[in-house]
């Protein structure tokens, strides 16, 4: 039963970790909590299905799974770009947070809206033979947990791209000059780094998690107009959790919702599985306001 | 590349920082710097004084291009910055250390060091060697984090990020402020053996330290420049008593 506890809330926070790292992301560097993150992660589960379904589908397993990741990454990163491009980045150079967090707001409904137009309200889901979950254990003596080789790929990725962002951003270049900027944007300008260029940079990694969120999401069930706002809730308890702005508080604080809500699960309350996510979310900030890996 | 060819700029005498009827401040309603025209040349060590809130840090700021003039001309090296990005005048070899704020906390000093060679654009100047030869005690703390450092360590860190970026002129908003008197002798030492390379503008609440060092004396007051002598001039210590003597 511990082995299956723990093996679906690792799923559940792989998932949420790649849902959230966008808004964290665009947390440490721009200093909003980016509300149009919901419909860009639905964005990107409905480019990888177009991509994936446009691909073949079933019937061309990898080249639709290439064909969707591709898909998604573009119009995540394009629409994000093009948002901050037209409206965010004016908004931002103002220092007003109340009307960029709105404008984001904004960008979001009709992001959502856009998307209800081409696709309609229902939903998309890729169609594939139904999989056998296979025992797995996470640790000896520990009992097995279950998993589909759909579900372990995608606690696979999630791992793979964690590690990637942490050694791009701690051990290249670009990746400090990024940290520069997030850390004191005026001081990183005067230290002689071309601060809209970074910037750009950061939206295009917001964008490429959300699409790769987007595309797991998929891979995992249906996605609906709506799906991206159901992470949202649970991806700013993720960040808020771990600490605003720091990517390694978030992945504890979706493990520990993660966590949660499989016990909830496990233990027949599944309809309780938020309101005890959100529980944990307010014991935690009255404990420690600044979240697990805030700095007050 | 620019600037070296540009006529004039290593000539010794010549300007290599030219302020002219600078206003500035942080509403265009309340100008804070009046017409203030200054010149820093080669080999010199300029100190502008001036008492609490009579706006020397403003008008670092804006010769740096942290705030956007709203009159006068600022041109560094022979490349004209006006209302140019900080980025572009820290490239162009405006080097620039900020009273507050002026390291990356969250880097460690070695990542302070590389982001400041950014500026570089190609200029030959010192490396990490260089600064470390100047700042020996920064030699054990390169992986730390420049946050955890004592406020003197910070300073060192503070200035050998903007030596990094290879600048032509560097301006240091009080550098001494938070610092032993023994620390004070030390890195005002270090200090007058950059001028040979390097002139410096240099703004001081210490201003017996900042006179021992420097070439000549600024004194503003209210935002204006009210005076321009020796160093030894006693008009520049009556006037910063309090006495505004015309
Ligand atoms: N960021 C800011 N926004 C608005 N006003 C400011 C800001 N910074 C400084 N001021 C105001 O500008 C005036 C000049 O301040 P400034 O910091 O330039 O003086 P200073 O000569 O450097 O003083 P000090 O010796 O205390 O450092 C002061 O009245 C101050 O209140
Ligand atoms: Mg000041």
């Amino acid at each position: 039963m511990i082995g299956a506890v723990v093996v679906d809330g690792v799923l559940i926070a792989a998932v949420l970790s790649l849902a959230s790292l966008g808004l964290s992301l665009s947390y440490a560097v721009f200093r909003f909590p980016n509300f149009a993150h919901a419909d860009l992660l639905t964005i990107g589960a409905f480019a990888a299905w177009s991509g994936a379904t446009l691909a073949g589908g079933n019937a061309a397993p990898v080249l639709s799974l290439v064909a969707g990741a591709t898909a998604a990454l573009v119009t995540c990163a394009g629409v994000i770009l093009l948002a901050d491009r037209l409206v965010l980045r004016a908004l931002l150079a103002r220092r007003q947070s109340a009307s960029v967090i709105i404008a984001a707001f904004a960008i979001g409904l009709l992001l959502r809206n856009v998307l209800v137009l081409i696709f309609g309200p229902g939903e998309v889901a890729l169609d594939r033979d139904i999989e056998i979950a296979r025992p797995v254990m996470l640790l000896p003596g520990l009992s097995a947990g279950r998993l589909t080789a759909t579900e372990s790929g995608v606690i696979l990725a999630t791992a793979l791209l964690l590690a990637g962002l942490h050694i791009f951003l701690r051990h290249s270049p670009t990746g400090r000059d990024l940290r520069a900027v997030a850390e004191d944007p005026d001081l990183a300008g005067l230290s002689g780094l071309v601060v809209p260029r970074i910037r750009v940079l950061a939206w295009g990694l917001c964008g490429a998690f959300c699409a790769a969120a987007g595309l797991a999401i998929l891979m995992l069930g249906p996605a609906q107009p709506e799906t991206g706002s159901e992470y949202m809730l649970p991806a700013l308890a993720a960040v808020v959790v771990g600490g605003l702005g720091s990517i390694w508080g978030m992945l504890a604080g979706a493990l520990l919702i993660g966590l949660v809500e499989s016990v909830t699960v496990h233990v027949g309350l599944a309809e309780w599985r938020e309101v005890t996510a959100f529980a944990l979310v307010v014991l935690v900030l009255f404990l420690r306001p600044a979240g697990l890996f805030g700095r007050a | 590349m620019p600037d070296a060819s540009a006529p004039g700029t290593d000539n010794p005498g010549a300007a290599l920082l030219c302020v002219e009827g600078l206003c500035a401040g942080y509403s265009a309603r309340a100008p804070i710097v009046h017409d203030l025209s200054l010149a820093l040349r080669a080999g010199e060590i300029v100190a502008l004084l001036g008492t609490n809130g009579a706006g020397k840090s403003t008008a670092m700021k804006a010769m740096a291009c942290a705030i956007a003039p709203f009159a006068g001309r600022i041109v560094c090296a022979g490349t004209d910055l006006t209302g140019a990005p900080s980025w572009v005048a820290a490239r162009a070899g405006m080097g620039y250390v900020p009273q507050r704020d002026n390291v990356f906390a969250q880097l460690t000093v070695q990542e302070n060091f590389a982001v400041g060679a950014r500026a570089r654009n190609g200029r030959d100047g010192p490396d990490t060697d260089a600064v470390l030869a100047l700042f020996p005690d920064l030699k054990p703390r390169l992986a730390s984090r420049a946050g955890v450092l004592s406020g003197g360590m910070r300073q060192m860190v503070a200035i050998g990020r903007a030596l990094l970026g290879a600048p032509r002129v560097l301006l240091l908003d009080e550098p001494s402020a938070g610092l032993s008197p023994l620390l004070v002798g030390r890195l005002f030492a270090r200090l007058t053996s950059l001028r040979q390379h390097l002139p410096i503008l240099l703004v001081e609440q210490n201003v017996r330290a900042a006179l021992a060092i420097a070439d000549r004396a600024l004194v503003m007051v209210e935002g204006r420049l009210h005076l321009a002598t020796e160093p030894d001039d006693p008009a520049v210590t009556a006037v910063l008593a309090g006495g505004l003597a015309v």
